[in-house]
């Protein structure tokens, strides 16, 4: 079996039904007390993720999240679903805002190497910006092969071949592990969270003791293209194992 | 009376085609409101009341109208929603259940019946059977037949009502007499959700003198001989699930198919049904939160008088009225739920005080949603007729709102 361990990148947005307004002073758009839940892409890089474990071809999958506390409900979505670890990188409220591609893409290249995954997973795209470069810049930062806009993924022993939906048609490649692969609409269609998974996940949580960790030293320098010159420390906690639940020192997850 | 609106209702019907027929508690997920379904709970139960209204969203809300339509009996979708954990909510987990609490399993419904209520509320009869196995029957029988009614490969039907015994369910009169290892059942049961369909049906019947402590309960499973149907009733709601009156003709059951002891049918039986009205007022509430947000889109959609309906102050007072009943309704459910649960005294009046007041309210927010609609309402194209029509019978069975009352003053007056 497989000892290749999936990274699955999942991002908190505003919920895809929801109307979105524009704020008063036009800075933004309005997210307070408005429905969030993954990324819809995100979903679907985490349906793959748990059906090539379920093929027994990743040995683990993990999802992280970057954003403040509330990601936590997200990552539980993807616990839910049949990731085994949950990895929160806690950015304050206040920070967040200046959270992009760029700042992200440089704490999945740390913790693709510092996890020694082999296959990092992440959607297309997010729904609220759009942006369409995080799994790129991430391929391009650890320096592996990418294939993006994947609506069909087959792992064979250390190789990858993703059928990439482009703007001619359909191109299919092949890409050796260790790789980035983006998800497409058409890659897969998620599973709902059964209820057992979710008492599962819940019990476990229950369960586990709580272990102290304290807050790691910053993963990533200076954002390259941030307006403001302060640094980003961003706090690694670890949280929802299936066998047990982490929590950092600094901070008290609700029971 | 739509000719009225001329050459504009082309238009106006074009921009209201958004609304027909969609999902309505796909509004649900946006602005926090007061009616939110999700206040009050905590993380866990916030995770199946998602799952369980994507389900409602993407499984039963795009066929809602065919069901209804068509008559048809949606086994697929509901063995889809089995695999999730539907089948028996608050049933024990070594025999395939999620053994989840009473509260969950309200809010499990609620958030279902918006994508549709008759479906829903055959679940939930469906859930309360498979809970009768699971706690008074013995291991044999709950391992026999609560882990395959748990993945709804089999179904299961309720049968007390008889065409003589509605209300007076006490005066039922379908015998069964020992000759041997078996039961012979002679009778017939009326109204059956299910009926003809189901798998497994669960018989009240007379094994004894009259009154409750001659009554038991049996299992008959379909194919049994002697065991026949009637015609498929025309319903004016409900049609997602047949029903049937069940027939038994000197019907051979085996008496290792009786759940509990001789005489405790009827004990039984009215257990089944406290649950059985927490789950089927869930279904209307279900039914009215998805009309208060069908009726507040159009509010904000139709205009008259060179203005949005929502500009009209007495509109807004009845959507205000609407939602105010809503979230009583809902907490009557609840708090009852709670009770339930914890097997508190008072649990068998608060489930019928609050069958009574949420099926009450919720149908008359369902109605007060189609008039809102105008002329739209009274159109199967959208979905508020249904959600009203679904909604009306749930004041009537599983204990109609007059024996409601009986309940409550019975135990008003007992003091």
């Amino acid at each position: 079996m497989a000892e290749l361990r999936a990274l699955v990148g999942v991002k908190r947005v505003i919920d895809y039904a929801v109307k979105i307004r524009v704020k008063p002073d036009k800075t933004g758009v309005v997210t307070d007390g408005v429905k969030h839940s993954m990324n819809p892409f995100c979903e679907i890089a985490v349906e793959e993720a748990v059906r090539l474990k379920e093929k027994k071809l990743v040995k683990e999958v993990i999802a992280v999240s970057c954003g403040p506390k509330q990601c936590q409900e997200t990552l539980r979505t993807a616990l839910a679903m049949g990731a085994d670890r949950g990895i929160h990188v806690e950015v304050p409220e206040s920070e967040a805002e200046r959270l992009g591609p760029l700042q992200v893409s440089r704490v999945l290249t740390a913790l693709a190497q510092k996890e020694k995954a082999g296959l990092v997973l992440l959607g297309k795209q997010a729904i609220d910006d759009d942006c369409n470069q995080t799994g790129q810049m991430t391929a391009a930062m650890l320096d592996w092969p990418q294939g993006t806009f994947a609506s069909k993924l087959t792992l064979e022993g250390d190789k990858v071949t993703v059928e990439r939906e482009i703007d001619g048609g359909l191109e299919t490649i092949r890409l050796k592990l260790p790789a980035v692969v983006t998800a497409d609409l058409r890659l897969n269609e998620p599973r709902y969270a059964t209820l057992p998974n979710i008492m599962d996940y819940e019990a476990a949580r229950a369960l586990g003791g709580h272990e102290s960790q304290p807050p790691s030293s910053p993963v990533c320098g200076p954002p390259a293209f941030a307006c403001s010159s302060l640094p980003l420390y961003l706090q690694l906690v670890p949280i929802g194992t299936r066998t047990c639940f982490l929590s950092s020192s600094n901070h008290d997850f609700p029971s | 009376m739509l000719r009225l609106c001329g050459g504009r209702l082309a238009a106006q019907l074009g921009s209201l085609h958004g609304s027909l027929q969609k999902p309505a508690c796909g509004s649900v997920r946006g602005v926090l409101s007061c009616i939110d379904p999700s206040l009050g709970l905590n993380d866990v139960q916030k995770e199946f009341q998602k799952v369980a209204f994507d389900f409602a969203s993407r499984e039963m809300a795009p066929q809602m109208a065919e069901w209804d339509q068509k008559e048809l009996f949606p086994v697929e979708t509901m063995r889809k929603a089995a695999q999730l954990g539907f089948g028996g909510i608050y049933v024990r987990s070594d025999v395939g259940g999620s053994e989840l609490s009473r509260l969950d399993a309200s809010v499990i419904f609620e958030a279902l019946a918006t994508g549709c209520t008759s479906t829903t509320a055959y679940i939930s009869i469906h859930n309360m059977c498979v809970w009768m196995i699971d706690s008074f029957g013995n291991e044999e029988q709950r391992h026999k037949f609560c882990p395959p009614l748990c993945s709804m490969e089999k179904f299961a039907s309720y049968c007390l009502t008889e065409p003589g015994s509605g209300s007076d369910a006490v005066s039922l009169m379908t015998s069964a007499k020992q000759q041997g290892d078996n039961y012979i059942l002679n009778g017939s049961k009326a109204f059956i959700s299910g009926g003809g369909e189901s798998d497994i049906y669960i018989v009240m019947c007379r094994t004894g003198g009259p009154g409750p402590k001659g009554i038991s309960c049996l299992v008959v499973e379909k194919g049994t001989p002697g065991l026949s149907f009637g015609k498929k009733e025309k319903k004016v709601g409900w049609n997602s699930q047949p029903t049937r009156a069940v027939i038994l003709e000197d019907c051979a059951v085996p008496v290792a198919n009786r759940i509990g002891n001789e005489g405790q049918g009827f004990l039984i039986a009215m257990k089944g049904l406290n649950g059985g009205r927490i789950n089927v007022a869930s279904c209307s509430l279900g039914a009215a939160h998805a009309s208060v947000v069908l009726a507040r889109d159009h509010l904000i959609l139709r205009k008259q008088f060179g203005e949005p309906l929502a500009n009209n102050q007495y509109l807004q007072f009845k959507l205000a009225d609407m939602a105010t009943r809503l979230v009583a309704s809902r907490l009557m459910i609840r708090n009852a739920a709670v009770a339930l649960q914890e097997e508190r005294e008072d649990a068998v009046a608060l489930c019928s005080m609050a069958k009574l007041f949420a099926t009450d309210e919720c149908f008359t927010i369902c109605n007060q949603s189609l008039q809102m609609h105008g002329g739209y309402g009274y159109l199967k194209d959208y979905a508020v007729q249904q959600f009203v029509r679904d909604s009306r019978v749930h004041q009537i069975l599983e204990g109609s709102n007059e024996v409601m009352r009986m309940l409550i003053s019975r135990n008003l007056l007992q003091e």
